[in-house]
């Protein structure tokens, strides 16, 4: 009970956006180590380069726009092979060097937007509990 | 919040470069090295790389799909190398031809800076995940 008025709190901060942003750090992480497993197996013949599985970004999409946060908060995002990457080696890896590390300095960038938000909703609720700016 | 299966994922894959720097490095060092230990003249290495589940990551709750990379071995190039005609050569044969190795060395150089690329890679990648760590570990600080 206690913990459901707590939520409330910080969903009328945030209006929903806080619980987003925590599932989307989820999965910006898992985007990152996507590309660490590419960038590891950069050598590694046949290997299928992997990436978080579209159905979950498509499902956060939907839950988000409906505003269902409660689906959302149960997403559970996980990796798969990217069966459309091609590729041009003779042995069979479809990692790109140039286009994993760029993937993943975006993904960085989105990952400290995304943990300043959080922080600055928590701050939010801090100031709003004991009146002191933080 | 598990970043550390990135890390050891890409930790591996830097041990794997290593080792295939230090292959190149050997084969390039003995380009000329027309008699080994055994007698025959020196035949390239190569290393063969191969996805596995680490020791640290087996029984965790983590993707499937997150696998680490080791090298699986190190095997010689069995091509023939080329004989050349050096009749005053302490390893020519009763014709005056020497066999060499059959190391190529524009091979060599390339199989270098690829192994230098993508030791570059993987260190920029240890580094995004120790940066998020770092920031995963600041939410809610001030």
């Amino acid at each position: 009970m206690l913990d459901a008025i707590l939520w409330g709190m910080i969903e009328g901060i945030g209006h929903g956006n806080y619980a987003a942003a925590q599932k989307l750090l989820d999965i910006t992480m898992h985007e990152h180590k996507a590309c660490a497993t590419n960038l590891a197996h950069l050598e590694t013949p046949n290997f299928q380069r992997v990436k978080v599985k579209e159905s979950v970004k498509a499902d956060f999409a939907e839950h988000l726009e409906r505003g269902d946060f409660q689906k959302l908060g149960k997403l559970e995002p996980v990796l798969e092979e990217d069966t459309a990457a091609k590729s041009v080696r003779p042995d069979g890896n479809t990692v790109s060097m140039e286009e994993e590390l760029l993937n993943m300095k975006h993904n960085a960038l989105r990952y400290e937007f995304l943990s300043d938000y959080l922080t600055d909703s928590l701050k939010r609720v801090q100031t709003a509990i004991t009146g002191k700016n933080f | 919040m598990d970043l550390i299966p990135a890390i050891n994922v890409t930790s591996h894959a830097l041990d794997a470069e290593k080792l295939r720097l230090e292959v190149t490095a050997q084969n390039i060092s003995n380009a000329f090295t027309t008699k080994g230990p055994d007698g025959l003249p020196y035949q390239r290495k190569e290393v063969a790389f191969e996805a596995f589940l680490p020791k640290s990551m087996q029984g965790q709750a983590h993707d499937p799909l997150m696998k680490a990379v080791r090298v699986s071995g190190i095997v010689s190039d069995a091509e023939p190398g080329e004989k050349v005609y050096k009749p005053h050569h302490p390893h020519a044969d009763d014709e005056g031809m020497v066999s060499m190795p059959n190391v190529k060395m524009a091979e060599e150089m390339v199989n270098l800076i690829n192994a230098s690329n993508a030791s570059t890679a993987i260190l920029t990648s240890i580094d995004t995940s120790h940066q998020l760590v770092r920031k995963a570990m600041s939410i809610g600080k001030s």
